[in-house]
């Protein structure tokens, strides 16, 4: 596999492309095949999840495999209506929507101050950061609880926003110094020159350069964000969120496997079509980011 | 007299003063942060009030010469509040026999430690870490790799098999736990039923209650969710590799084989470093498949034990209907302890890597 | 300020119920949190007529059916509404161990069971209600399962009894006519159903969940309550004979659960009994409703767990549930409220409540269960033996089942070597037992 994929990877941008061989046409129609078993590999438990949305009880077990018997729309339906997914959804939408641009005007602000100034302790400060990355989630969860209780933010947006918007940090820090040491700096230096206060020349000449990585940054946090599960349930469970919700589904509908996967579609398709829409900026930055760390 | 002093004098002094209140500020901000940690609301709240103002005054000083320090200040302090400070506050339960409820009064030094370090399921949980890492690099890099290479020739439809490999990247815990359910499952599960269907019913299995067998499926929707990451930073490594260099390469009658491993794979040394250590720190503090697929107790048998399992199992029992037992401290320790090797490990690998790296 | 005005109302309150005093007090020695309770309602809400608590449980399933019992509340004390909040059971602890420990959490939560619920006096996670609750109408078993020290920490309300449910078309589909009373008759019914193209048993051993009920039915049908009390002493061994041969029954039963028993949970194992993909499963009186509402129309039986032979008695296990508990970080204001409900539950009209909604057996004396003949079935269990993990030296056997379970079925080991796991398990709950253990 790793060899054809490899000739694969060299020959086509060389001379050969010109006169394709049989030998080509072999390699590409293989690599083609691999693609997309692999790509099958990928979507197929998406696709099925899809599917089991629309079928009834007795369906899951006389035919788990291929299409629904009949298009059970009402599990979407009932669901709505009975598990409260509308005021789960709202709350996700709220936390998502108010972490999101927080962590983007920070980890911006910081990464900008981290890598464009020269100073003793960028480094390690930068270092501090990434150590976040390696902290269990497991043991921090008692003091912040202690914390949001005293800031009388338990059970309020306001607390998992705080919470998430901290947690987002680190990551979005290192993805945001690693943008802005791609970037050219003499840029903001001319403008600083040109007597522009600091503020201004990072906003008029930094932030416009560094979209691609604020996309990013905004989109990476707002999927795992949206996707969060133990600290939505445990820190707020006043205020549950759309993981919280469907994963109650499963107690609630104990069987009804249809319901429960309409609960979960309905909880992965804004993830799922933001990520369609933005995929391009989404990868562009993630990768510009990760590499200069 | 502090008119009369000419403008070039003023500047240390100014300094100084920068630097009392930054002291100060920091001895504020730990103030609060220990009174919060105390539930003392009121104090928390007047002392993070007089935080916020001599941080301003701080601020204000610094930022002609230093404007930097404004530009990084809130995200320092806010990931200090909320994620380091937290941290450092379990450790102390970490030296408790306690339970996880009321107060923790039976302080019993390193015992805890000293505990773990003696106890099998904390040793065989971090070997299954172990494996599951190993399981992972060479997925990502025998399998990972080579689709991005095939990627980077811009073959027809690369966009779309680059977006459909990273899609499982974005699902859910919670999505990630049901739809397995109904691949592995073994009563709505789809994949047995498959295999009759393609005339292998003895291939049946199972799949969630093998002691071999389980955890290998571990590692495989493991992999599922994963190795998006790996193939799109593998591409972007690869678009920096310059086509004409590989080109001369090949003018110099190099093989495809030659190509790669001399031109092309030295290339990629940053994308591979970053992708081995990003994968490290994610297998060993994986938590979410291990608890959809095997549940917190590693079944069966422990056998899909892993260590932040052991952390949640000790701190919050094995849930259900049963009873069982909690010791948060135990817990506290043990993540402690996860920390410390998470933090040594990959400070050795990104030395190793880098200079690597370099050498290459 | 407004922390110190408060602060001063809730003195005053708290000085106005002797009872309730006591257990905050308590409580606020030991947890900084309780020591200023602090409101989540403003101010302005304090004067207004109606109460609104709220309750956190473990059912999701049940959830509709709370709600009707909170409604039933709520008829009987309109000034009272009660809101019900639930979490999956594998969650649960989590959740409201962490809310308890910084004092923030519900007004009112389901209480488990002893021993765990020492955990929670002992954390004054529990306000005392002794002075305040009146349990004269609750029978001695469910006094006790809430009294610790002399001491009443929660209001009972209802028991479920564990035997083994089925259903009576499939049963007459294979031609059986008798429900078995002895091992050997009930290996009999199986062979006759699986020979008739029925999956006799549905069973879960992946959270360790029935194999352990399984377990602790047959077990406490060889040991009798005599029995029982020996091996809480540790004068019985669960390595004797007599118990391994448990152990092997269970085994002898494999091919007659479902295929893939494993790696089936707790859920997926009642979803194929309920469909009617199985004849018979472990199950418990709250267990009813669910199948009830899955299949409106099935034709369930029950009966006890058989005997190991001629000469030991058919038995049940009963465990208690929902226990509701008073949060110490409760809002004064809503303390009355709180005891009212607490209160309601120990009467007639609220343990038929919880009877006819949540199908639990009622613990007030003079309630009959009604509804489902099977709950009156089940009261008039032959040998009662409460579940294992309500008492201290057996409270992890569960845990032994969940995280070891497959090799009890293992054919390559002994099964006296699972047997020596299991009563390894009681060994050190016996080495390490509690200063104050609960009364048994």
């Amino acid at each position: 596999m790793s060899s054809g994929a490899i000739d694969a990877g060299t020959l086509p941008a060389s001379v050969s492309r010109k006169r394709r061989s049989l030998k080509d046409t072999l390699v590409s129609i293989t690599i083609h095949a691999l693609l997309i078993l692999a790509v099958i590999f990928a979507l197929l438990p998406v696709v099925l999840a899809f599917l089991a949305s629309f079928k009834s009880l007795f369906d899951f077990y006389d035919n788990p495999l291929g299409l629904p018997a009949k298009w059970e729309w009402h599990n979407y339906t009932s669901v709505w209506r009975e598990a409260h997914i509308a005021d789960y959804a709202r709350n996700s939408v709220i936390v998502t929507f108010v972490s999101v641009p927080l962590i983007v005007v920070l980890s911006c602000l910081a990464g900008y101050g981290l890598t464009r100034y020269q100073f003793r302790f960028s480094r390690t400060i930068y270092l501090y950061f990434l150590a976040g990355l390696l902290i269990p989630i497991q043991l921090t969860i008692l003091p912040s609880l202690l914390q949001m209780k005293a800031l009388h933010l338990v059970n309020t947006h306001a607390g998992l926003i705080t919470l998430y918007t901290a947690l987002g940090l680190p990551f979005s820090v290192f993805l945001m110094a690693g943008f802005m040491n791609t970037m050219p700096g003499e840029l903001a230096e001319a403008a600083r020159l040109d007597g522009a206060g600091e503020l201004r020349a990072f906003w008029d000449v930094v932030v416009p350069l560094t979209k691609p990585a604020l996309a990013t940054v905004a989109i990476l946090n707002g999927v795992s964000i949206w996707n969060e599960f133990f600290l939505a349930l445990i820190l707020s469970p006043g205020t549950p969120t759309l993981q919280v919700g469907i994963n109650n589904l499963r107690g609630y509908y104990s069987t009804e496997w249809g319901y429960i996967f309409a609960g979960v579609m309905v909880a992965a398709l804004p993830v799922i079509l933001a990520y369609v829409l933005l995929t391009k900026q989404f990868i562009r930055g993630l990768t510009a980011g990760a590499l200069k760390g | 007299m502090a008119i009369a002093m000419p403008q070039a004098e003023r500047a240390p002094n100014r300094d100084r003063l920068a630097l009392v209140l930054g002291i100060a500020a920091a001895v504020l901000l730990l103030i609060a942060l220990l009174l919060m940690n105390r539930l003392e609301s009121r104090y928390a709240f007047l002392t993070l009030g007089a935080f916020v103002l001599v941080s301003a005054f701080f601020l204000t000083l610094t930022y002609p010469k230093r404007p930097y320090i404004a530009f990084i200040f809130p995200a320092v302090v806010i990931y200090t509040m909320f994620v380091i400070f937290p941290a450092g506050a379990a450790f102390r339960y970490s030296l408790y026999n306690w339970t996880g409820l009321g107060p923790a009064t039976d302080f019993i030094g390193a015992g805890n430690y000293s505990e773990i370090l003696r106890d099998p399921q904390f040793r065989d949980a971090l070997w299954n870490n172990v494996q599951l890492f190993l399981a992972i690099f060479v997925i990502q890099n025998a399998i990972g790799l080579p689709i991005a290479l095939a990627l980077d020739t811009k073959l027809r439809g690369h966009e779309f098999y680059r977006s459909a490999l990273f899609l499982p990247v974005i699902v859910s815990l919670v999505a990630t736990a049901y739809i397995w359910q109904i691949i592995l499952g073994p009563n709505i599960g789809m994949l047995n039923p498959l295999l009759v269907d393609l005339g292998h019913p003895e291939w049946q299995r199972d799949w969630l209650a093998d002691t071999f067998l389980t955890f290998k499926l571990i590692w495989i929707v493991q992999a599922w969710q994963h190795i998006g990451v790996p193939i799109v930073i593998y591409l972007a490594g690869l678009q920096s590799v310059p086509t004409d260099l590989k080109d001369s390469a090949r003018v110099d009658g190099g093989n495809s084989w030659q190509v790669f491993r001399g031109v092309t794979f030295p290339m990629l040394a940053p994308a591979f470093t970053i992708i081995t250590i990003t994968t490290f720190i994610a297998m060993f503090r994986a938590f979410d498949i291990p608890y959809v697929l095997g549940g917190p107790g590693g079944a069966p048998d422990g056998t899909t034990d892993v260590l932040s399992l052991v952390i949640y199992r000790e701190a919050f029992g094995l849930g259900g209907i049963v009873g069982s037992q909690y010791r948060q401290g135990y817990a506290v320790a043990a993540g402690v302890v996860m920390f410390a090797f998470l933090i040594v490990a990959v400070s050795i690998q990104a030395i190793i890597l880098r200079r690597r790296e370099v050498a290459m | 300020m407004e922390d110190q005005r408060n602060h001063r109302i809730s003195r005053r309150h708290l000085l106005e119920s002797a009872g309730v005093a006591a257990g905050i007090g308590l409580a606020s020695q030991i947890t900084p949190a309780s020591a200023a309770p602090q409101s989540t309602t403003p101010f302005f809400q304090r004067n207004q007529e109606s109460t609104k608590l709220t309750f956190w449980g473990q059912f999701p399933e049940l959830l509709d059916p709370f709600k009707a019992v909170m409604a039933d509340f709520n008829a009987a004390h309109p000034e009272i509404e009660v809101e019900v909040e639930m979490t999956t059971n594998d969650q649960y602890k989590t959740k409201i161990q962490s809310a308890l420990n910084v004092g923030s959490g519900p007004d009112l939560y389901m209480v488990p069971a002893q021993p765990e619920m020492n955990n929670y006096v002992n954390a004054g996670a529990l306000v005392d209600v002794t002075d305040s609750v009146d349990l004269s109408q609750v029978i001695d078993v469910a006094k006790d399962a809430v009294t610790i020290d002399g001491k009443v920490w929660a209001s009972p309300s209802g028991r479920y009894t564990v035997g083994i449910c089925y259903h009576r078309n499939l049963f007459e589909e294979a031609g059986v006519t008798e429900e078995p009373t002895t091992w050997e008759e009930f290996r009999a019914v199986m062979q006759q159903l699986l020979d008739a193209g029925i999956t006799p048993y549905s069973i879960a051993a992946k959270d360790g969940s029935l194999t352990y009920f399984n377990y602790i039915g047959l077990a406490s049908s060889v040991l009798g309550t005599e029995g029982f009390e020996q091996v809480l002493s540790g004068e019985k061994k669960l390595t004797d004979p007599d118990m391994v041969a448990v152990v092997q029954e269970m085994r002898d039963w494999v091919p007659f659960y479902q295929q893939n028993f494993l790696g089936t949970p707790y859920a997926e194992a009642k979803a194929l009994f309920a469909t009617g993909k199985t004849a018979m499963m472990d199950c418990g009186s709250a267990d009813l409703s669910g199948y009830y509402e899955i299949d409106p129309d099935a034709q369930l039986g029950f009966f006890y767990w058989p005997a190991a032979d001629a000469d030991h008695s058919q038995v049940t296990n009963t465990g208690m549930s929902v226990m509701y508990g008073i949060n110490p970080a409760i809002d004064e204001s809503k303390m009355n409220a709180a005891i009212t409900f607490l209160n309601w539950v120990a009467t007639p009209e609220g343990a038929q409540s919880m009877n006819r909604n949540i199908k639990l057996l009622p613990v007030v004396e003079g309630v009959e269960p009604e509804g489902d003949p099977i709950l009156t079935e089940m009261v008039n269990s032959p040998l009662d033996i409460p579940v294992w993990y309500e008492r201290w030296p057996t409270l992890n056997i569960g845990t032994v089942w969940t995280t070891d379970g497959n090799s009890a079925f293992d054919t390559d080991t002994p099964p006296d070597e699972f047997a020596a796991k299991l009563q390894a398990s009681v060994d050190e709950q016996l080495a390490n037992a509690p200063v104050a253990t609960p009364a048994s």
